[in-house]
């Protein structure tokens, strides 16, 4: 019971963060995607598949608060985490500092870039002007810029907070020959 | 290096998910379990949202005092300005009332208030929109005005759920609604939002004269917005001799980033 409480107390204040306190931060703190460090946290504390899972479900929460037609941030969290879960079998396979950095920066990367796409497409189907996109693109670089510094900035803060308190980030090797 | 058997399995089970999801997304039968969700969730953000608007608040009061006391100034200012102009419209209205009564005018309002709470804003980034308590279920829907403090009309609904709905605000670029600018012409125009950072009427002919501080309200020329809804006044515009078209920048008194009580203008 108490396990529940505590995901359900984690679910909502994750959703309360996204919707109610991210988009009124100042400009540049906006950017830090907080969603994105905690599962890539759970990624690297529990397993990978455990973060897919709760991507798919804060993709699916954060699809009830979006402009965009049902199922765009839930492909986006899925399509991240689903090729991040590839790439930590192949490359990243321990769970070094540098590793951590690394997952942040590549999760950043591959979320924005689903990112860019759709809302690419959405400004393209509700206003055909090149000005537009050219203006959209160059401020979404920029966000993109702030969001990877700041997601590996707190990424870092909260590994080297966890590695204190926590013995699950200490370095170690995963075999993945036996599986 | 081969991927582990545990990771394809995994793959199947997120793709079928996935796919099972959208399937019953398209018969219509998540519906209910998105209304338990959102049901869930909508306190909790609320809460958030009014606390998070608080400190805000705070803050700003705080750091902004300075600038207070400079628009303390200019306001008594225009506040002069205003009084003048009130008492000319007193006289103007105390006309119309008598000239109404000898028409036998009926009074035809159309629209009713209804006052929502936001919640939030939208979490895909795309536009400058805010989610707000009330949905289908208060018979909202999508092209309804939303006004803000001071009844300055701050956007118009795009999209309505079971409990909750989407205003997209002015000042988002995918934004535009139909103005007019209150001076001897009543030019119209169309009212474009700049990235979420202000508000334009672009293509309003070189004939046309403008002129700082004059109003602009909606036109009515569209079904679900009613006619001189205030939106705010002419801060500046831009004129050239080889251009054939002039463009405005509007002023509005509303701060788009702490909006937390609307009215949704409802048709009776």
């Amino acid at each position: 019971m108490w396990k529940i409480s505590k995901f359900i107390l984690f679910v909502l204040s994750i959703v309360a963060w996204e919707v109610a306190i991210r988009p009124f931060l100042p400009s540049i703190w906006s950017n830090l995607n907080l969603s994105l460090i905690v599962l890539i946290i759970i990624g690297f504390v529990y397993s990978v598949e455990l973060a897919t899972v709760n991507a798919l479900f804060f993709g699916f929460l954060f699809d009830l608060y979006s402009v965009l037609p049902f199922g765009t941030i839930l492909l986006t969290y899925g399509l991240t985490f689903f090729l991040l879960n590839r790439l930590f079998y192949k490359f990243l396979t321990n769970k070094s500092l540098y590793s951590f950095i690394g997952m942040t920066g590549l999760v950043t990367l591959l979320f924005s870039s689903w990112q860019y796409c759709y809302l690419i497409i959405h400004f393209f189907y509700n206003k055909k002007e090149d000005i537009l996109w050219t203006e959209f693109s160059r401020q979404f670089a920029v966000g993109f810029l702030w969001q990877l510094g700041l997601n590996c900035l707190f990424g870092l803060f909260f590994f080297v907070l966890l590695n204190y308190f926590s013995r699950r980030f200490k370095a170690v090797y995963i075999d993945t020959i036996k599986n | 290096m081969p991927l582990p058997k545990k990771y394809t399995k995994f793959s199947v089970v997120v793709v079928a998910s996935l796919s099972l999801l959208f399937f019953l997304y398209w018969l219509g039968l998540l519906n209910p379990v998105r209304d338990f969700f959102v049901f869930l969730t909508k306190p909790v953000v609320s809460k958030v949202y009014s606390f998070s608007n608080w400190v805000g608040d705070g803050y700003l009061n705080l750091k902004s005092k300075k600038e207070l006391s400079a628009e303390n100034k200019v306001l008594k200012e225009e506040l002069s300005l205003l009084i003048k102009e009130k008492s000319q419209f007193l006289t103007e209205k105390e006309e119309n009332t008598f000239l109404r009564d000898q028409l036998q005018y009926k009074n035809n309002e159309r629209f009713s208030p209804l006052i929502a709470k936001i919640i939030g804003k939208v979490t895909d980034e795309s536009q400058n929109a805010l989610i707000i308590d009330r949905g289908l279920q208060d018979n909202l829907r999508i092209g309804l005005p939303v006004l803000g403090e001071n009844n300055y009309l701050i956007g118009k609904i795009i999209k309505v759920e079971q409990k909750i709905a989407i205003v997209l605000l002015l000042n988002d670029d995918l934004s535009k609604i139909s103005v007019k600018i209150q001076n001897q012409k009543n030019i119209i125009g169309v009212l474009q939002g700049e990235f979420g950072l202000g508000l334009t009427i672009k293509m309003i002919p070189m004939t046309q004269l403008l002129k700082e501080g004059d109003i602009v309200v909606t036109s009515g020329q569209e079904t679900t917005i009613p006619e001189n809804l205030l939106i705010g006044q002419i801060k500046s515009y831009k004129t050239s001799p080889e251009d054939l078209f002039q463009e405005a920048t509007v002023g509005s008194l509303i701060d788009f980033n702490n909006i937390t009580v609307v009215n949704v203008l409802q048709p009776k």
